[in-house]
């Protein structure tokens, strides 16, 4: 198991390197001249070229990204041309925000959807079934921005109840909405799978022998259907929290919740290079580590994994 | 002073004007001014910075110049220029080239020191340094100043054009005459900084800047919240309000949203209402009445590359100067543009009105004369017109409408033009570049209300001289306009000079045709019921200091659900 995890560890490094190579070139291909969007539109042709000197973009590539590498290795992220501030802590003030939101999109998501899975899965093809079916082709149907601008309507002006957008320190009424959006979508999603998960798993052999054996709907639901249909939701969490706390770019422009999400957005529309390449670098930390800890998981949730 | 392209990205905000428009309320001023209170704000994006040596969009002048101050400053909601830190207006010698400053005595930063020359040199040697890597280095606007060039060249560390006779008295010379520097001087980039602040904040002086101005910066939190208490260090007139919290990363419709529900003062004050929100709230009877309307001083228009077929066809660009319905582009834009037939905008004195001397109908167009034009040129129904591309700047809801309007025009006159919008870091890239775009959409909006700031920039052979990044995207170039458009810019007569500038109008309209100018635009903002003396500015983003607001600050937390002042 140890040499497992050192092994994922090393991938991890080589999967970061990548990804930084690819960000840096993708960067660069994209049209545009950052020094231009730095400077101002308005600003002359010889500013512009100033600019280009003094950001080190006249210089070849592969100088620019070993550059880049060398002063990653000292965990220099660089400096935001956008924000004018250094691009790690620019990440991690912003960082908390989506956390909050993140594992609250998260929490949603397993309220609302794993109930609903079960309770479908246990009673298929009936009223209950049928109407949580419904539910959930729309809430996956929805595009986010949408749904959250719904919502802001009706509970911020049709009823009042809650507060327009913003962030408000991460105050639950602030993060009450977004994070309903973000899990809503989900919600539905992990209800379909379990749903789908549940009604093999209830079809199968040592099942049918609990049933055999007389136990309770309740004992043979709770106890041998749901934990063997827990890996598949373990790994879609395990990626959703890895993608979410990389950032919900539409949720936290809908509800101005400054999250890296939006951050990163910006960065791109500016040409922000140094923020980019964090974002996205950061971003694979996330998702590459939550990918480790799933895979991990299964070796609890499932006796028979056995990684050497 | 504004950003340009306003088709385009939408944080650099949009001008505005202080003549009014389409009679509609050009402020909210009603009763007896009052002190104190909290006015809130939206800005859809984060500040870039607070560093006037950098900042080159209207959010970070929004915010800016509540906090800085130059020698110059514009008398009240005017474009008329009065002394701000000088002590009086400049003496001028009598070649234009050299500029003598007195200093107020009495103005202080906002951390107690007093305000002296050596301070406008050392900012403004700061702001021109290359190492500074602000929009005013190389060249532009600063660089007829002595002594510049060598600065940003490396060979000299100071500008020996930027003299400190005494701790008030600063002097100024230029290499050439120049009638728009005193307007140059108003720009943000002229504001005054204090040494000892840049040394102590480092690289992070645009987040913890020290001025002279009205208000002082209390908190920002990064993406979140900028708040302004008064400075009671400030000179001049103290302004109404004790606090201005700006809430960022509010989109237009949250932002407006949360207006119409009592949570917020102004959405987004340097962006134009977006057209969903303004048909909204025109309709709104509680509302109408208080969008205030001011002309933008700036120019819409299509740019044919003179060095790209088959624009290099003089007789081809005047029939494309016959063809687009510029009402319907007016339209588009819910009656908030006038059209306009010059390359001057409508509150300049520059600006001719009625100016048509294409003999065009009022929609702007004379098809019969644009096809007997493209017959003139050799197309016919032998030898078609080579279908073109329309490049232009995907911004917002309006753009795609705007450039299929054009795209109908074209197709009266047997015309296949595509559309291709881009998003506009590319937009920028490829019309930048020669003989890369034959046609765009583009428009141009003030750095100052000058003339010259139609032309220099966009129009002259210098500025078509270039191998990226250019603004004269026609790759125009006339040496003899140039040589009307160099008389009038040291030209001290001022009736003299507009009569050159209007002369170089009709050069570019009626005989060379690089453009189809379209339409000027009309700006429009709201504010909350409370929010009483809101007026929009000819030159600047936004101006706090004639603002007071009544009742209680707007709360962020639910309201009464009221959607009516």
């Amino acid at each position: 198991m140890t040499a497992y995890i050192i092994r994922r560890l090393l991938w991890m490094v080589l999967v970061l390197f990548g990804v930084s190579a690819i960000t840096f070139v993708i960067a660069f291909l994209v049209p545009g001249d950052p020094a231009r969007l730095y400077a101002g539109t308005n600003a002359s042709p010889a500013a512009i070229k100033i600019i280009h000197h003094q950001l080190g973009l006249d210089r070849p590539l592969w100088t620019q990204f070993g550059d880049y590498m060398w002063r990653l290795l000292h965990l220099d992220f660089g400096f935001s041309y956008r924000y004018q501030t250094p691009v790690l802590p620019a990440i991690l003030q912003r960082f908390p925000a989506t956390a909050e939101l993140a594992l609250a999109g998260v929490f949603f998501e397993l309220i609302i959807g794993l109930p609903i899975g079960i309770l479908s899965a246990i009673r298929p093809g009936s009223f209950w079934d049928r109407a949580t079916m419904v539910f959930t082709f729309v809430a996956l149907a929805a595009p986010p921005f949408w749904l959250g601008l719904l919502l802001l309507f009706l509970f911020g002006v049709v009823l009042p109840v809650l507060p327009i957008g913003g962030y408000g320190g991460g105050a639950p009424q602030y993060l009450l909405l977004p994070a309903l959006t973000l899990g809503l979508g989900g919600a539905a999603y992990y209800a379909r799978l379990l749903r789908a998960s549940l009604l093999d798993i209830l079809k199968s052999d040592y099942v049918r022998t609990a049933w055999a054996k007389g136990l309770a709907e309740r004992r043979v639901v709770l106890r041998h259907a749901i934990p063997n249909s827990l890996t598949v939701i373990v790994s879609q969490l395990g990626m959703d929290l890895g993608y979410f706390l990389a950032g919900v770019v539409v949720i936290e422009t809908v509800f101005a919740w400054p999250g890296i999400g939006k951050q990163a957005v910006d960065a791109i529309f500016t040409l922000d290079i140094p923020l980019v390449m964090g974002t996205v670098l950061f971003g694979a930390l996330l998702i590459v580590t939550a990918n480790v800890i799933v895979d991990i998981s299964y070796t609890f949730l499932d006796p028979r994994v056995r990684y050497s | 002073m504004k950003r340009r392209f306003s088709l385009a990205i939408a944080s650099l905000g949009v001008g505005t004007m202080l003549l009014s428009a389409c009679g509609n309320a050009a402020t909210t001023t009603e009763g007896q001014p009052v002190s104190g209170g909290t006015l809130t704000l939206s800005f859809k994006d984060d500040l870039k910075t607070l560093d006037p040596a950098i900042g080159y969009d209207t959010d970070s002048w929004s915010i800016s110049r509540a906090i800085y101050n130059g020698l110059l400053a514009y008398k009240g909601f005017t474009t008329q220029l009065e002394p701000d830190i000088a002590a009086a207006m400049p003496v001028i010698s009598p070649d234009g080239k050299t500029y003598t400053f007195k200093l107020r005595k009495d103005v202080k930063f906002s951390n107690g020191r007093g305000v002296t020359a050596d301070d406008f040199k050392y900012s403004w040697e700061r702001m021109l340094d290359p190492k500074t890597a602000g929009p005013m280095t190389g060249g532009s606007f600063w660089g007829s100043v002595h002594g510049a060039q060598e600065l940003f060249d490396g060979t000299a560390t100071h500008i020996s054009g930027i003299k400190v006779v005494d701790p008030y008295t600063l002097e100024i010379d230029l290499d050439n005459p120049n009638q728009s520097f005193l307007n140059i001087l108003a720009m943000p980039f002229g504001f005054v900084i204090p040494k000892e602040a840049v040394a102590a904040a480092g690289e992070d002086y645009a987040h913890k800047p020290i001025g002279t101005g009205p208000f002082v910066l209390d908190k920002w939190t990064p993406g979140q919240l900028i708040v302004l208490k008064k400075n009671k260090n400030y000179f001049g007139t103290k302004p109404y309000l004790d606090e201005v919290d700006a809430q960022i990363g509010l989109t237009p419709e949250v932002g407006y949203l949360r207006m119409q529900n009592n949570q917020l003062d102004i959405p987004q004050p340097d962006l134009t209402i977006p057209s969903a929100q303004y048909i909204s709230l025109s309709s709104n009877p509680n509302w109408k009445n208080r969008i205030l309307r001011n002309p933008n001083v700036d120019i819409y228009f299509l740019a044919m590359n003179v060095n790209m077929k088959p624009f290099d066809n003089k007789l081809v660009r005047q029939a494309f100067n016959n063809v687009v319905n510029k009402a319907n582009l007016v339209k588009i834009l819910n009656g908030r543009a006038v059209i306009n037939n010059g390359i001057q905008a409508p509150p300049m004195p520059s600006y001719v009105q009625n100016y048509n001397p294409l003999g065009l109908d009022a929609s702007g167009q004379n098809l019969q004369k644009a096809k007997d034009l493209l017959k003139q040129a050799g197309y016919d129904a032998s030898h078609p017109f080579p279908a073109q591309e329309l490049v232009y700047p995907k911004a917002n809801a309006d753009s795609d409408r705007l450039a299929a309007s054009v795209q109908q025009d074209f197709q009266q006159v047997g015309i296949t033009v595509n559309l291709k919008g881009l998003a506009f870091n590319a937009f920028l890239d490829i019309t930048g570049k020669p003989n890369t775009t034959a046609l765009s959409y583009n428009g141009w909006i003030q750095d100052f209300p000058d003339p010259s700031d139609f032309i220099d920039p966009i129009l002259t052979c210098a500025a078509a001289n270039v191998t990226a990044n250019g603004a004269n995207i026609a790759f125009y170039c006339n040496k003899d306009a140039d040589k009307l458009a160099d008389q009038a810019r040291g030209d001290t007569n001022s009736a003299e000079r507009l009569k050159l500038y209007q002369q170089y109008q009709d050069i570019v309209v009626s005989k060379d045709f690089p453009w189809v100018p379209l339409y000027s635009t009309v700006e429009t903002n709201v504010a909350a019921p409370r929010v009483h003396g809101y007026q929009l500015h000819p030159v600047w983003p936004l101006v706090l200091t004639s603002i007071w607001v009544t009742g209680s600050a707007p709360s962020l937390a639910p309201a009464s659900p009221s959607a009516s002042p």
